[in-house]
């Protein structure tokens, strides 16, 4: 089990992921948000690369532009 | 400028202890640039207009779709097809004439946005497109304007403050990446009720900032609204140390 805060939240994790993984378990579309880990912001095209960690922080912040 | 109005009219927000007549007096003399006068631009035009923020510009080319009318309350069926910012003007001159309002019916470009901005004290972005997002941020951090900017999609909703003269992290540094063509060519759902929620929060940031309680307002944080879940989550925004606008 790994310990990580998403969007503020304490959360466990079962099995260790990647956070394209994360995303795509939690239906995101990772076209649509920004990405932070660990205060770092993530390309889009290395979110396979990141493994989550114990006591990692994921942000993830949805595209909002609309009005 | 001395108020030459009846101040009956703002009596219930003169005994706010943070209004009173000072605070009513900087109302009136402040000068609030709205840029969008759809879902998010109507709430908040007309709650600086009830509340007696004597100067607004409003800036909008588009006209009035019969889509738009789930969400932007300034206007009505029988305003399809007419000049927001024409229709934005008279609605709230009659809502309350102690206004002035300057009206911009015209595109924001790199070209007019600095000769337009230079007349306000603060700015609100209330536009529905990460380009015009990125342009406003840009010229209001350009010229130390303090600039409120909310947005929606779907059932939710952000907001935050940025104030150039406190240095303060920009939108650019709440989201670096610009979103894709995939995603900006992409038309989403929203609800009148979530712009109506960000909309009035721009007011009140606006307003808070010209009463002086900027130190309340939202900077260096932003806002999630999520409608579904009724929460209201504030996280801290930091400045990026590559930030093409703020750094």
């Amino acid at each position: 089990m790994i310990n990580v805060k998403i969007n503020g939240q304490n959360k466990k994790l079962k099995n260790k992921t990647n956070v394209a993984d994360f995303l795509k378990n939690n239906n995101i579309d990772p076209i649509g948000v920004t990405v932070e880990h660990n205060l770092e912001v993530v390309n889009l095209e290395n979110i396979a690369k990141i493994i989550l960690k114990e006591g990692d922080i994921l942000e993830i912040l949805r595209f909002v532009g609309g009005g | 400028m001395q108020i030459q109005v009846d101040l009956e009219r703002y009596r219930r927000q003169l005994l706010i202890e943070a209004i009173g007549k000072s605070g009513q007096q900087k109302l009136f003399d402040a000068k609030v640039l709205v840029c969008g006068a759809g879902g998010l631009g109507g709430p908040a035009l007309t709650y600086l207009a009830a509340a007696g923020v004597g100067n607004i510009g409003l800036c909008d080319f588009d006209v009035i779709e019969p889509s738009n009318l789930n969400r932007q309350i300034l206007y009505n069926c029988k305003d399809i097809k007419k000049s927001k910012a024409h229709i934005a003007k008279k609605k709230l001159k009659k809502f309350n004439p102690d206004v002035k309002i300057k009206i911009y019916p015209e595109k924001l470009t790199e070209e007019n946005i600095s000769d337009i901005l230079k007349n306000y004290d603060v700015v609100i972005d209330a536009v529905d497109n990460f380009k015009s997002r990125y342009l406003i941020n840009r010229a209001a951090y350009k010229s130390f304007i303090p600039l409120v900017c909310g947005a929606v999609c779907e059932l939710e909703g952000i907001l935050t403050v940025i104030i150039p003269k406190e240095n303060t992290s920009c939108l650019q540094c709440i989201y670096p990446i610009k979103p894709s063509t995939e995603l900006t060519s992409k038309v989403f759902g929203i609800l009148g009720a979530i712009a109506g929620i960000i909309g009035s929060l721009q007011a009140l940031e606006t307003i808070k900032f010209i009463l002086g309680l900027q130190h309340h307002c939202l900077k260096n944080k932003i806002l999630i609204f999520n409608g579904i879940e009724n929460t209201y989550r504030i996280r801290t925004t930091s400045k990026r140390k590559n930030c093409p606008v703020c750094r």
